[in-house]
């Protein structure tokens, strides 16, 4: 029947849902509407056709419709009005908050930092995890890391053998190229310098889509054995060296000591900034990446099985991470068969470049965007308690409106027109606020990658209105539906009881929901901030203060041979030692806490060999022999190096305590004798156990660490000065350096830095995610602690007439304290419940980032709902007490 | 005291009242567009005829529909006394202000 008659020309049915949709189901006009128009419809059919007859009916059923939706909510009090959207409310909503400078300033405030706050945690959302890398093809940039199964390191450096076996077997990857970085010495005009330097295949720059700013990038023509000397200088270090001087390209640069012009490279162009690509391979880098140099592998490297390099690789079209991964692990099988002793217990590990470079910030960044949302939510709370003080005040005004005839959905309408001009103007105020965080920040966070990607872009001014928008919503809504749920005629009648009954109960849901969000907040704080203090009373095994260290390097042009390395390292410190000022001084190759080091397999020579890819594995470091003296390393048995453990004397280890219960759990290592792969196979006879020592900061594992003397055992060239002095770090830097240059003006000190100040890098996210949860806590206390005080305070004095009775009736003081604080408390108490469920789910997230503490810890529970706890009922007592002073004559006279 | 009519609800019930067994909704509109020569939209039209009705001022009755209308009846509107009386006053309110301005009013 329906089909029928649409057939032979009804209009479309939609129209009759849409008016209904518009002007509500139980309007009874509805339908003669309806009628009356397809009457017309048909007329206008018959002049002008089907399609513009239909185009007509529904364009008249939405202008019936919304005109008759606006006749309905229109206030017949004022029935002329200005047109436009919530114009007049707007108008009105200003006048009214015009003239309430402190309660509208408040509010803006608190607007505005929450906005500030969250807007300034999404742009770091935005920037770190969400914006595309500034790569070519950024969605198929992986890294390819050696998985050591048996060690659980998933992300481990591969050896140059692997990643030419790669290169040539993967059918993944278009591209594979290599990166390690690390540091030389750069001669222009006669003057020594250290410079970053980065050895990347050349395949790295079609990786990346790199385009040279001035000249050329080198291609495979200089990427291959016996191939030209040349670099790439990076954009920074052309224009801070070089004055961003064009003619650059061609020069020839000298590398290395004075002594050895057969170091020159030429310079082919420079590299922009963005393409300054920081490998996580680093070999006494000193942070900072100034010249690029291709690898030059040739095939002696396929004999090269110690691991120091990042691969990187572009995907092949349509290949994603997983199947590349699958490939990848086939072929570590086969190569695990083909070379059990360097390849067992290895797998490859392909990881999306985004995922690899913030893997470990995402739980941070999420975290404190987290709390940055709770702290948003808070505000709101507390903005919607101030409004619903202003809806009660205002509802005899309303019900008096209302009783003349104005429509309920004009006050409503009115209240959410001052919510939205109150949160713009914070959002005003607000998004300055979050510039200047984002400027702030980006100088001052330690380490985040992809910072130079954070800022206030389109997507982060976008969520900003956003959240402009749903803040009024929010804090407009609680008074918005008390004023809509009124019952004006009851109001009026029984004197405003039931709406302010109405009134209190939602105040006192907001209540609860601020303090359970702000305990939420506390107990994640608790725990960060006690695992803060977990790391630091961790240490790292040796005394930070007072300790500085520097490096230096000595070319082998200059300084041939390991004996004549380790002589001038040995005079150095020894010339170090007397400098007044100086407690003690001594070397190491790689210090702690300055970054990675090298490490080795090893086993024990009287036990049975355990299978390749079983065996330990222990960090080794090569130093001069006062190094735990200077640093204050307690020998635990046996003794440490000493003058007579010199290059003639059998070789000598120092162990440390992890790596004795390792290798030999139940017995002294004492005079056993260890064995590793190094070069042909090392064997040494153990001297000493000494106190382990975190290299990777206080919250790394301890692991397994052999020392041997410079001078007995040498494979590198550069050594880390560590200088205990009497006085400030730094105090000696000048002298040190003029002994330096007495010694060889040719050698750069480098890297000078105090150990303080490497023990603070070392904890610096900690104490940042620490520090901006703490923040964030503390301003939700504060927040919740007004939110529960104005509800109280305002309760009290609603109440003040019963109390004033009470009183009069013989209540003492001390009773109605009580029963104001009671019912406070009571609020107090269920929301703590809530809160404490809530941190109970939500503290796990926290996992990686607490440290000697668990995440559902009893005591940081206990201790934060006492915090909270003290806070609610001194905002509880403060109106109780004003309202036990009330005198009975003057609650009875309030009305 | 009843509610002063808006001007365009006076032209309204004047129209009602003029169309006597013919005032449906349709044909109310035609009219005050033919004597005041203005535009009338259909949501006005039927927000008044709503809101008056609302008042007491209008009241309808139900006629048999028509093949064009689907099957949807028909209301045909009638001025109610309390309209009338309220008619009345806007009516005389106005007179009573314009006299002595016939001669200004009148031309045109």
């Amino acid at each position: 029947m329906r089909p029928d008659s649409r057939r032979r020309g009804s209009p479309p049915r939609s129209g009759e849902w849409l008016l209904r949709a518009l002007l509500g189901p139980r309007e009874p006009s509805t339908d003669f509407v309806v009628g009356d128009l397809r009457e017309e419809h048909a007329a206008v059919r018959a002049r002008r056709g089907r399609w513009p007859a239909d185009a007509w009916y529904l364009f008249e059923i939405v202008r019936i419709g919304v005109r008759g939706r606006w006749e309905r909510r229109r206030d017949v009090t004022s029935p002329r009005r200005a047109g436009g959207f919530m114009r007049s409310e707007l108008r009105q909503a200003a006048r009214f908050l015009g003239r309430r400078p402190a309660f509208s300033g408040a509010i803006v405030l608190t607007v505005a930092l929450a906005i500030a706050a969250t807007t300034l945690a999404f742009a770091v959302v935005d920037g770190v995890l969400l914006e595309p890398l500034p790569y070519a093809t950024p969605e198929r940039l992986v890294v390819v890391w050696e998985h050591n199964v048996p060690r659980a390191r998933e992300t481990n450096v591969a050896s140059p053998a692997n990643f030419m076996t790669w290169r040539d077997e993967l059918r993944s990857f278009d591209r594979l190229a290599a990166l390690v970085e690390a540091s030389t010495t750069v001669r222009v005009d006669g003057e020594p310098e250290r410079v970053g330097i980065v050895q990347a295949s050349a395949a790295f720059f079609e990786i990346v889509g790199a385009q040279p700013l001035v000249g050329r990038l080198y291609g495979a023509e200089e990427d291959r054995p016996g191939g030209p000397e040349v670099v790439v200088l990076s954009e920074g270090y052309w224009r801070r060296r070089f004055g961003a001087d064009p003619a650059i390209v061609g020069r020839a640069l000298s590398f290395g000591s004075a002594g050895a012009p057969e170091d020159a490279a030429v310079v082919l162009g420079v590299l922009p900034e963005r393409f300054n690509y920081a490998p996580r391979a680093t070999f006494g880098g000193i942070g900072s990446r100034d010249v690029w140099t291709p690898p030059q592998f040739g095939d002696e490297a396929r004999q090269s099985s110690g691991r120091f390099l990042e691969v990187i690789g572009r995907l092949a079209p349509g290949v994603t991470v997983a199947s590349a991964q699958r490939e990848a692990s086939a072929l570590a099988t086969r190569l695990a068969e083909v070379f059990p002793d360097r390849q067992s217990g290895w797998d490859v590990n392909v990881v999306g470049m985004r995922d690899d470079l913030v893997g470990d910030v995402r739980a941070t960044i999420l975290i404190v965007f987290g709390a940055v949302v709770f702290v948003l939510l808070i505000a709101c709370a507390n903005v919607a308690n101030l409004l619903m003080t202003r809806a009660t005040e205002r509802q005899q005004e309303m019900a008096v409106r209302s009783a003349l005839g104005a429509g309920r959905a004009r006050l409503v309408r009115q209240q959410l027109a001052e919510s939205l001009l109150l949160s713009t103007m914070g959002a005003a105020v607000g998004l300055p606020l979050a510039w200047w965080g984002v400027r702030w920040l980006v100088r001052s966070a330690p380490d985040l990658p992809r910072l130079d990607a954070v800022g206030l872009d389109a997507t982060v001014i976008g969520f900003a209105l956003f959240a402009t928008l749903t803040t009024a919503l929010l804090f407009g809504l609680a008074p918005a539906l008390h004023l809509a749920g009124a019952d004006v005629a009851g109001w009026l009648k029984e004197r405003a009881t039931a709406g302010r009954r109405s009134a209190q109960r939602i105040r006192g849901a907001l209540v609860v929901a601020q303090v359970a969000l702000s305990l939420v907040l506390l107990i994640g704080a608790g725990l960060l901030v006690r695992s803060l203090i977990n790391r630091m009373d961790v240490g790292v095994g040796f005394d930070t203060e007072r300790l500085l260290t520097a490096e230096l390097n000595l070319p082998s042009s200059a300084y041939p041979g390991a004996d004549r390395k380790s002589l001038f390292y040995e005079q150095l410190v020894e010339r170090v030692q007397a400098i007044p000022g100086v407690q003690a001084a001594s070397a190491i190759i790689f210090a702690p806490l300055a970054g990675p080091g090298s490490g080795t397999s090893i086993w024990a020579m009287d036990r049975p060999v355990p299978e390749a890819g079983q065996l330990p594995v222990a960090d080794i470091r090569w130093i001069h022999h006062d190094y735990h003296a200077t640093m204050g390393i307690r020998v635990l048995e046996g003794r440490t190096f000493e003058e007579a453990d010199r290059a003639d004397a059998p070789l000598a280890v120092v162990i440390s305590e992890a790596g004795a219960k390792e290798l030999w759990p139940n017995e002294s290592a004492l005079g056993k004798r260890i064995a590793m792969p190094w070069g042909d196979t090392l064997r040494a006879q153990v001297v000493g156990v000494v106190a382990d020592v975190r290299h990777n900061g206080p919250d790394t594992e301890v692991r397994a660490m052999l020392y041997f003397d410079h001078r007995q055992h040498r494979p590198f060239n550069q050594m880390t000065l560590v200088v205990r002095t009497r006085g400030e770090a730094g105090d000696v830097v000048p002298a040190l350096r003029t002994l330096l240059r007495d010694l060889d003006p040719a050698l750069p000190l480098y890297n000078v830095r105090s150990m303080e100040s490497l023990f603070a890098n070392a904890l610096a996210r900690s104490r940042f995610t620490t520090s901006s949860l703490g923040l964030f806590a503390a301003l939700a206390l504060i927040l919740a602690a007004i939110g529960i005080y104005g509800v109280m305070a305002y309760a009290t004095q609603q109440r003040s007439q019963e109390i004033g009775i009470r009183m009069a009736l013989g209540a003492d003081r001390g009773s109605v304290v009580r029963m104001v604080v009671l019912r406070g408390m009571a609020l107090v108490g269920v929301a703590l419940g809530i809160g404490a469920v809530g941190a109970f789910g939500l503290s796990r997230l926290l996992g990686s980032l607490v440290f000697g503490v668990s995440t559902t810890d009893p005591t940081t529970f206990i201790a934060m709902l006492a915090v909270l706890g003290a806070t609610g009922f001194a905002a509880c007592w403060l109106p109780a007490r004003r309202a036990s002073g009330i005198s009975p004559a003057s609650a009875i006279r309030y009305e | 005291m009843a509610d002063a009519l808006g001007e365009f609800e006076q032209l309204v019930l004047l129209a009602v009242l003029q169309l006597g067994e013919d005032a449906h909704a349709a044909r109310v509109r035609e009219r005050i567009e033919e004597a005041a020569d203005r535009r009338v939209t259909r949501g006005a039209l039927y927000a008044t005829l709503d809101r008056l009705t609302a008042k007491g001022f209008l009241d309808w009755e139900v006629e048999e529909s028509t093949p064009d209308r689907g099957g949807i009846p028909k209301r045909r509107f009638r001025v109610t006394e309390p309209g009338v009386e309220s008619l009345r006053r806007s009516y005389l309110a106005v007179r009573t202000l314009a006299a002595g301005l016939e001669g200004l009013l009148h031309e045109a």
